[in-house]
């Protein structure tokens, strides 16, 4: 008997300490499984912010974040639906993704609180907004037709504003504890932080830029890539007629602009080309602007030369307009008050002459007329360079005889290259058409300057020719100029002048002294020119004469040359291009 | 006796022109802007006009505009005094052949006579 | 002049609001994180221990905590009408 009830000591010690081993483990595992459980929970938070960081950069928006949250937790929770509202002005979106299938009145339910809880936190009553549903996941079904018996609601606030809920239901009661709840609303609470931080940087940044831009006499509105304005001076505003401090959007200035200038046609423009476009003289109301259009790039960060928007550039131009006009106004003035009394003089005097006075007030009133005809010359030359400078320079270009015009201007230089004692002579191409198209008083202009010139710079007993031939593209000059009995120097730039499309060529050939080559050079230039007019000793020319004639051969798309042998004479001969 | 009208704003100009017509056997008439020129015209009715083109009132241009609307200013001949840089605007004066032209600084008062006496013959 | 029962009304009313706001479950576990309350299944609060004052302020910031400084506007109503009640610093 003693050793039955030894056994049944030793047995119930064993079974004692056995139990109390037994429970220690199962608190130590307990305690285990608690870490553990602590450890994944902060994991999952971990994990979950990561992500949210990767996924929704640096957006903006809230919805983004929203969907990564709700996303990421059928791994961390069990729920029948997860669902949010979002506050916009005129209504409720109220989004909702079902897990599992619930009842219509599971969705009403949830929807009832959710708008409860908004009026709650607001202190204003939502019952009556407009809420606009979207449904996803699971379908809705009438067979599982259990209510909502867990749930909780997650307020999302911006930057101070409550800008919606996010809420998580299920039909089993008792569902959430508190330590998942919890770390739920820090999620949700730290991402709204960084939207907020993100949301106030931006909108520093942009009251900086605000700030700069403002005081820009300029006018600047930016854009960004749905061409909202992100910014906009006052300038820019009263540039096409808005109030400067009105808020204004992108169709203010598209009305505003309309008809004189398309801002949303050339903003696409400019952003699909990637190009800096420049607009001239834009007439708004009654102010003249060059307005320029650029896209914006980012300059840094992944996103580094991506078009974000585009900018608008208003440059008032106006005054600089009027000036111009002034000045052009003044000098036409300025020229025609000169031109009439220098007429006047030249042709008084030329009267005079006829009027056959005594030898000696014959050579003084030859005087008047020499002087007051280069200053005429000089004032016509004047307002042409000014004209071609300004790029304002015309030339109408009718069929015209070229033959005829040359014959006048020779009849016309007859007496002056007598008086010279210097023979002129015209050599004509037979194939020239009947009629050419140029500007004929342009080209009595051409052809009176280069006669002058010739028949002044070629001594006594020399000749001046003026010739004119048809030249064909790729024939040879020296033959072609042969065939018409023509003698010049170009022919000593035959290589250079064969192979050109099809011309009319005009020179005029004189037996002067000819050019040196670099005195060649100078002597389209407009300053140059009167050095070289100088060296040639009393012929001065007012140097501005081959200026014009350049001018006017450019106009008609020709070119202008001269060939020259010293000792022997020149060419000046122009090109005139036709298609006949 | 053939009739010339002179239209030219700048009197010294205008005298030149109308002496040296009237000593070449013409009657003679002036005007020293194209509405007086236009309603000279009317009346007198120029067997040829020399007409300048810039002129205050009313210009060279307009005033030919005018007279070719009219019946009795269809074929009176009319030469235009103008300089080199004016062309561009009788280029389409000269294109419907409604007028001649001279370019002034270029010639003497005789070969302007000249040149008209001689189309009148 | 404040009756006993103004902080048990009062802490009520909070949990109450908060149970709309967040829900009841949340709201009401978070409520007994305060251990002065004692609240019943409804969430009602049926004893104060201790300092009254002390709880009050305790049981915002548990939800303050939880859902940030828009706890301020939505109890602002309740403390009206508890003019007897000191109004708690947020």
């Amino acid at each position: 008997m003693d050793f039955f009830a030894a056994l049944f000591i030793i047995l119930f010690s064993v079974l004692i300490i056995g139990g109390f081993f037994y429970w220690k483990i199962y608190k130590l595992k307990k305690d285990v499984d608690k870490n553990e459980e602590k450890m994944r929970r902060g994991m999952y938070e971990l994990a979950i912010l990561k992500e949210l960081g990767d996924r929704t950069g640096y957006s903006l928006n809230i919805q983004n974040i929203i969907d990564v949250i709700t996303g990421s937790l059928r791994q961390f929770i069990d729920y029948s639906v997860t669902s949010y509202i979002f506050v916009e002005p005129e209504k409720i979106i109220f989004k909702a993704h079902l897990e599992k299938s619930v009842s219509r009145e599971f969705i009403d339910s949830i929807k009832k609180r959710m708008v409860s809880s908004l009026s709650a936190i607001l202190n204003k009553d939502f019952s009556k907004t407009h809420v606009e549903e979207i449904l996803s996941g699971a379908i809705l079904t009438e067979y599982m037709n259990e209510p909502v018996r867990s749930f909780f609601n997650i307020p999302l606030v911006i930057a101070g504003k409550v800008v919606g809920i996010l809420t998580i239901a299920d039909t089993k009661t008792g569902l959430y504890r508190e330590e998942e709840m919890t770390i739920l609303y820090k999620i949700t609470k730290q991402a709204s932080n960084a939207v907020s931080s993100l949301q106030e940087v931006v909108e520093t940044e942009q009251r900086k830029l605000n700030a700069m831009v403002a005081s820009i006499n300029e006018g600047v509105v930016m854009t960004d890539k749905d061409y909202k304005i992100v910014v906009v001076n006052p300038a820019a505003k009263t540039a096409v007629g808005l109030s400067s401090n009105e808020e204004v959007s992108i169709f203010d200035f598209i009305e505003k602009l309309g008809g004189k200038f398309d801002i949303k046609e050339k903003l696409e423009e400019s952003v699909k080309l990637d190009k800096f476009l420049t607009v001239d003289d834009v007439l708004i109301d009654d102010r003249f602007f060059q307005i320029f259009v650029s896209p914006v790039k980012s300059s840094f960060g992944i996103s580094k030369d991506e078009i974000m928007g585009a900018v608008v550039v208003f440059h008032d131009i106006t005054l600089k307009k009027q000036v111009e006009k002034m000045r052009e106004d003044f000098t036409s003035m300025m020229v025609h008050e000169l031109r009439s009394p220098l007429d006047n003089i030249k042709k008084i005097s030329e009267l005079l002459i006829k009027k056959k006075k005594a030898k000696a007030d014959l050579e003084y009133l030859n005087f008047v007329f020499q002087d007051s005809s280069r200053m005429l010359e000089l004032v016509n030359d004047l307002l042409d360079v000014a004209k071609l400078e300004a790029g304002k320079f015309e030339v109408n270009k009718q069929p015209s005889d070229i033959v005829e015009l040359i014959k006048e201007r020779a009849n016309f230089f007859k007496t002056n290259a007598k008086f010279s004692k210097v023979a002129l002579e015209t050599y004509f191409d037979p194939n020239i058409p009947k009629t050419v198209d140029l500007d004929p008083i342009r080209m009595v202009q051409v052809l009176n300057n280069l006669l002058s010139n010739a028949i002044k710079f070629t001594p006594e007993k020399g000749t001046v020719s003026i010739q004119a031939l048809i030249h064909k593209k790729g024939q040879d000059i020296i033959k072609e100029s042969s065939a018409a009995g023509i003698k010049w120097f170009l022919n000593k730039e035959a290589k250079n002048i064969n192979d050109k499309s099809n011309c009319l060529i005009v020179a005029i050939t004189d037996t002067g002294i000819g050019l040196s080559q670099d005195k060649i050079v100078q002597l389209f230039s407009k300053f140059k020119q009167y050095r070289v007019a100088i060296e040639a000793g009393e012929k001065k020319g007012t140097g501005l004469g081959l200026v014009v004639v350049k001018g006017i051969v450019d106009a008609h798309g020709g070119s202008v040359g001269v060939v020259s042998e010293e000792g022997a004479g020149s060419s000046f001969y122009f090109m005139l291009p036709f298609n006949q | 006796m053939k009739k010339i009208l002179v239209v030219e704003d700048d009197a010294k100009m205008r005298k030149m022109l109308v002496d040296a017509f009237t000593e070449k056997g013409f009657k003679v008439s002036e005007a020293p802007n194209g509405q007086e020129g236009l309603k000279i015209a009317e009346e007198f009715k120029p067997d040829s006009i020399v007409l300048d083109l810039m002129m205050p009132i009313m210009d060279g241009l307009t005033m030919l505009t005018r007279l070719r609307e009219q019946e009795w200013g269809q074929s009176i001949p009319v030469t235009i005094l103008t300089n080199s840089d004016t062309s561009s605007r009788i280029a389409e004066a000269l294109e419907k052949g409604v007028c001649k032209y001279m370019i002034k600084s270029d010639v003497s008062i005789d070969d302007i006579v000249k040149r008209i006496s001689d189309e009148l013959k | 002049m404040p009756t006993e029962n103004q902080y048990e009304e009062l802490i009520s009313e909070v949990i109450e609001k908060q149970s709309i706001i967040l829900g009841p479950d949340i709201a009401i576990l978070k409520a007994r994180n305060v251990s002065e309350l004692v609240i019943d299944d409804q969430g009602k609060v049926t004893e104060i221990k201790g300092d009254k004052k002390a709880a009050l302020q305790k049981i915002i910031n548990v939800y303050v905590e939880l859902s940030g400084m828009i706890v301020k506007n939505a109890l602002g109503s309740i403390f009206e009408k508890y003019p007897g009640v000191e109004k708690i610093n947020l």
